[in-house]
């Protein structure tokens, strides 16, 4: 042990040290010698600071802690563990100066060390507490990939007349689990079906809401009723999941024979259809309310398209083409001329097109799906 | 985004002159080699630049496997002399952009024309027959000593230290923030770092290669200077007056005689 200190050194909160430019202690005062538990003799003109530290903190020191000093002059708040003679430790804050010469040369560096048992414990808590959530968010996040894994798969028709591709951006923030939906799926033998939507709010309700919807749809679809009356079924379906109240979709039906596209909207954005002569058209008939909010008097409307071999049709959720400065119809035209630029390319490349184009603010923290289906160009085109 | 933003590339001198790359170590930032590469913008197209990470280099550029091994950080070396069409290029890395400069040396034989390596290691770790100065755990203790000093990494703070290039002097009033990162890609690199042995690569490097040694590196001590220095082909060994492991910083004056004087040898 040092020599005693005049005054309990236990008690006192800071010590002070003077090092030489190339980091030799040059002076040490008595408290952080009863700190380290070493003597003035051992470490005067002898050790360099950095020998008082711990092996990670001796590293530390030379890759941040000196460097600073001379970039900076000076260094404040690095943590530090000082290593004592009896092998335990105590967390200090320390400070660092480098003093000049008048000719500009490094001549002394001054040190305080503040001891941080205290505040580092502090620290602790709040680093575990840091990890922990950073544990959750990864929990939350692959959470949230199963659910849109397992509900947004690549569909798979029996049939080559009519190719469907899907694309689901997810929201700017990937935690967000978002509530659109993109589903395409045989109803019968001569008829596919296709669906997209977007369920109100973001989360893990608005997914799971999600979900119920987009397979209530499918359910109701494969009794042949329709378009419309499947949307007049879902209205009473989302009673029972008031997360799915004020849902926007619409669903179609292409029949494979007659090449007709049968489509009802439910508050949602109009399907664009791009035709094989390289003109566009927004289908606004079929049109009524959200999900859950029927049309107070009448059934729900329905509209029909005719087909032609190569044409395109395009469905797609409001984060497509949504900008705050823009009017919705100036957004469709927007996406409307989108599909039409991307007519010419493969249907795999003209989705990819249209999701990776999303025309709105980057900072617009939605979620976009599209859905692009394609019935076969005539052979030989 | 370009390499010339990805890494915050910096280039003076004559664009026809031959090139001179320095690369910082584990820590700081391209500030390291600030007293240093002056005094060859002269005669040398001199290239100072961020590891993607750190400084004021691209934060979104890092790419966890990518950047999980020198050989990432070689690449983006690599694309850095081909994008800037540098020729004759002397290398010049310290601490581990050394071995970063070996690895880019062995991957492609013909991008440097002689390197210089300021306190290197090829193993930080000790093992059998081999003396690196740290065990497994006193690296691990690294990591927690990094815990300790990131605690003041807040989302606030975070924009500012990436790095806008509308506003530099942003970061400038930021204390530490010469040597300060994403705790992540902190901690990735102290293991890329500290973890690597790239002992094996040493006898592969066909260009000159000074190694330069300070007087008391708690980092790179004596032996292990002297063995990067025995495995090389083609080596000079200086010893500097300098004590500690950032010569750059320390002693800018005696570094720039030595490099000044091993390049003067090359002819």
């Amino acid at each position: 042990m040092g020599e005693p200190a005049s005054e309990p050194p236990s008690t006192s909160r800071w010590a002070q040290l003077v090092l030489a430019p190339d980091g030799t202690i040059t002076a040490i005062d008595d408290v952080a010698l009863a700190w380290t538990g070493r003597t003035a003799d051992d470490l005067v003109g002898v050790a360099p600071f950095s020998s008082l530290l711990t092996a990670g903190g001796r590293i530390y020191h030379e890759t941040h802690f000196a460097p600073l000093l001379h970039l900076q002059g000076s260094v404040h708040e690095v943590a530090f563990d000082l290593r004592r003679s009896d092998g335990s430790t105590i967390a200090v804050l320390a400070h660092a100066v480098l003093h000049r010469d008048d000719a500009g040369e490094a001549d002394r560096i001054e040190v305080s060390l503040l001891d941080a048992t205290i505040r580092r414990s502090y620290e602790r808590e709040l680093l575990r507490a840091r990890r922990d959530a950073e544990l959750a968010e990864r929990q939350v996040r692959s959470i949230a990939e199963a659910l849109q894994r397992s509900l947004l798969q690549r569909p798979d028709l029996p049939t080559d007349l009519v190719s469907v591709e899907t694309r689901y951006r997810p929201a700017v923030d990937e935690l967000e689990v978002g509530g659109d939906w993109h589903d395409a799926f045989p109803v019968d033998a001569a008829t596919i079906g296709i669906s997209v939507g977007d369920v109100v709010g973001k989360g893990i309700d608005a997914a799971c809401a999600m979900g119920q919807v987009r397979s209530a749809l499918r359910a109701l679809a494969r009794t042949g009723c329709g378009p419309a009356s499947v949307l007049a079924e879902l209205d009473r379906f989302v009673k029972t999941v008031p997360d799915a109240y004020a849902s926007t979709a619409i669903y179609a039906e292409v029949g494979l024979g007659s090449l007709q596209l049968s489509y009802a909207a439910a508050g949602h954005p109009p399907p664009i259809v791009a035709r094989a002569d390289g003109s566009t058209e927004l289908v606004w008939g079929g049109r009524s309310t959200p999900i859950g909010a029927p049309p107070p008097r009448g059934a729900r409307a329905e509209g029909t398209v005719a087909l032609q071999r190569g044409d395109r049709v395009l469905l797609y959720t409001d984060g497509l083409c949504e900008r705050q400065d823009r009017l919705p119809d100036d957004g469709f035209a927007l996406v409307a001329e989108r599909l039409a630029a991307t007519r010419t390319l493969p249907l795999a490349e003209a989705a990819d097109e249209l999701i990776g184009a999303r025309l709105t603010y980057d900072a617009l923290p939605d979620d976009t799906c599209l859905l692009l289906l394609e019935v076969r160009p005539p052979d030989g085109a | 985004m370009d390499v010339w933003e990805r890494n915050q590339v910096t280039a003076r001198g004559p664009e026809a002159a031959p090139g001179m790359v320095f690369a910082h170590g584990f820590g700081c930032d391209q500030n390291m080699w600030r007293h240093v590469a002056p005094a060859f913008e002269d005669r040398y197209r001199v290239v100072t630049y961020d590891h993607i990470g750190f400084g004021r280099s691209d934060l979104a550029s890092f790419d966890p496997v990518r950047h999980g091994s020198l050989q990432g950080y070689a690449d983006d070396l690599l694309e850095i002399v081909e994008t800037l069409g540098l020729h004759d290029t002397v290398f010049v890395g310290h601490s581990v952009a050394a071995m970063i400069g070996v690895r880019a040396a062995v991957t492609d034989p013909g991008a440097f024309a002689a390197l210089v390596m300021v306190c290197p290691s090829p193993r930080y770790i000790d093992a059998p027959g081999y003396s690196g100065g740290f065990s497994e755990e006193e690296i691990e203790g690294l990591l927690d000593q990094l815990d300790a000093n990131y605690l003041g990494w807040s989302a606030a703070m975070a924009p500012v230290i990436m790095g806008n290039a509308e506003r530099p002097e942003l970061g400038e009033e930021l204390t530490n923030s010469f040597c300060r990162t994403d705790p992540r890609i902190a901690e990735s690199f102290a293991r890329v770092t500290f973890l690597s042995d790239s002992r094996a690569d040493l006898p592969k490097v066909e260009a000159p290669t000074l190694v330069l040694q300070t007087t008391n590196d708690a980092i790179a001590p004596d032996v292990v200077g002297r063995f990067v220095a025995d495995q090389l082909p083609h080596s000079t060994f200086t010893h500097l007056d300098a004590s500690g492991h950032c010569p750059n910083l320390s002693a800018p004056a005696e570094t720039s005689a030595a490099i000044e004087a091993f390049l003067a040898s090359l002819g």
